[in-house]
């Protein structure tokens, strides 16, 4: 194996061990089927319009990571559509009206005997806070009358938010977004969810998409990972998420490869931030008018911190390259270091458990100057003794 | 002895093997993996014994004060089960006795990262020393 293979090996595991916790997933997937049932119900008997419920965000990309505290929570994003012209209701109607239909959910909840969420207020988003260690935020929208006015692609997914502190509708196509990040990925999600059928000998669709990882969204999650770690203390600061993955989705370059991926991707991030006269943007791909890094031009030390923290990213990778040869042990502290202990330890025990496992089907071998992996020849069966 | 210094020239042909007085000496380097660090490790053997196995370089750490896993007193490296057979006269030490010790640094190096030893094998009697068949 060569050594960005086996840093490839270590990333991916790190990643892997960003995923949300199954369990976690389960109990919130839970908590959204029942919601979605209620708030479907409720819609058909209030309205005469159709209506549609969605996971949006982090989420539906694939892209979504532990928080780094234990006691932080995982957000889950919701869209909540009422297919109704924009004329028929304000901001303010919509909000209210979606916020009466929360709290009647919560009576609904209390009256079942089950312990309800506490409802609260956002700028955009009423938020449903679960007792387990997450929240569910819900974006009331309208469908955009006018989203090919704001949008380059999926305009029938384009929709209409309320903000408490605009008075225009707000635009938005999560969706849209989403379509846009996938299509970066195509072909390796592609052959990612072919080799999974293949490994467990089934046909491609029966390979759930959510369950498939390509790089782009491992690099994504180890990315936003090492942001979380650099802005523990001051969260307000940090480079945002739709930043790193719009600028890494384009810097993406269809590596198999996480470790490939990781250190191209930093590499040519930077090249998709565009200086229009004396503003940085980092456009949002399905609606040119809307500009990411807004907040830059009357914070710029948002743009420093943003660099200051790729090039941190940088750094660490290099050093993770430069620990080559001085002991996994020296690599892993680097990693560490930029990614956190409890990911790098569960990666560890994850990659010594596969060598045991290859070595007991007799599937080790060691090459010249005794490197062990899957060329040369076999290692033959034995025990380690001693205490 | 020859045949096992002839298979451990052929197979590593940058260590040293050399014997004398009825003990073979191989010294050469394992690099278990290529992030992994380059040990220089010290097999011994005489016919009748165990070969015995001491990494000599770089130092083998010892995080937190605590003792190395799978090794006999004075840290020779505990590579396989003395009583399953695993090891043989009959068999070349260059097809057993080194990929072991090259497994037993991985997993030495996996355990400097995880506290856990995910190699196996069998744990006796910490004072366990003997090292004869």
């Amino acid at each position: 194996m060569s050594t960005t293979s086996e840093l490839n090996s270590w990333l991916r595991n790190i990643a892997d061990s960003l995923d949300l916790p199954p369990e976690v997933m389960a109990s919130a997937e839970k908590k959204y089927t029942q919601l979605h049932k209620w708030l479907s119900r409720d819609h058909d008997e209030k309205y005469n319009s159709d209506a549609a419920v969605y996971v949006q965000g982090s989420i539906m990309l694939g892209t979504a990571i532990q928080p780094e505290k234990q006691n932080d929570e995982v957000d889950v994003d919701l869209v909540y559509r009422r297919d109704i012209q924009r004329t028929s209701i304000s901001q303010q109607e919509l909000k209210d009206q979606v916020g009466e239909q929360l709290r009647d959910y919560l009576v609904h909840l209390k009256r079942h005997g089950l312990k309800p969420p506490t409802l609260i207020e956002g700028k955009r988003c009423w938020t449903l806070d679960y007792p387990e260690r997450f929240h569910m935020d819900i974006l009331p929208a309208l469908p955009d009358d006018e989203a090919a006015k704001h949008n380059t692609r999926n305009l029938e997914d384009a929709i209409l938010i309320t903000d408490k502190e605009r008075r225009e509708w707000h635009h938005s196509n999560p969706k849209g977004y989403n379509s846009w990040f996938r299509d970066q990925m195509r072909v390796m999600f592609a052959e990612k969810r072919a080799m999974m059928a293949k490994k467990a000998e089934v046909e491609v669709e029966d390979i759930p998409e959510h369950t498939v990882r390509t790089p782009l969204q491992r690099a994504v999650q180890l990315l936003k990972r090492h942001r979380d770690l650099r802005y523990l203390g001051n969260p307000d600061d940090k480079p945002i998420s739709i930043i790193i993955t719009t600028l890494a989705a384009h810097a993406y370059r269809n590596e198999s490869d996480v470790y490939e991926a990781l250190s191209g991707i930093v590499d040519r991030m930077p090249g998709y931030i565009e200086k229009r006269e004396d503003e940085y943007w980092v456009e949002n791909p399905i609606n040119p008018e809307e500009n990411f890094a807004d907040k830059w031009k009357d914070e710029p030390q948002r743009k420093e911190r943003f660099f200051q923290w790729l090039d941190q990213v940088n750094d660490d990778l290099d050093e993770a390259l430069n620990q080559q040869g001085r002991g996994m042990q020296k690599v892993a502290a680097t990693l560490t270091e930029a990614f956190g202990a409890e990911p790098v330890r569960s990666a560890g025990n994850n990659l010594a458990e596969e060598t045991r496992i290859q070595r007991e089907k007799g599937l080790l071998k060691m090459g010249a100057g005794g490197v062990l992996g899957a060329t040369g020849s076999n290692v033959k069966a034995h025990g380690f003794h001693g205490s | 002895m020859i045949a096992q210094k002839l298979a451990l020239d052929g197979r590593f042909p940058d260590s040293e093997c050399s014997i004398r007085k009825g003990e073979l000496v191989w010294i050469g380097f394992l690099q278990p993996s290529s992030l992994s660090a380059k040990y220089k490790i010290r097999i011994q053997y005489r016919l009748g014994q165990k070969p015995r196995i001491k990494a000599l370089e770089p130092e083998l750490e010892k995080p937190e004060g605590r003792s190395l896993p799978h090794v006999y007193r004075g840290d020779y490296l505990c590579v396989f089960t003395p009583w399953n057979n695993e090891w043989r006269p009959d068999l070349r030490i260059a097809d057993t006795i080194v990929p072991w010790t090259s497994e037993w640094l991985l997993h030495y190096e996996f355990w400097l990262v995880t506290g856990n030893w995910h190699g196996g094998g069998t744990h006796p009697d910490r004072n366990y020393s003997d090292t004869r068949n």
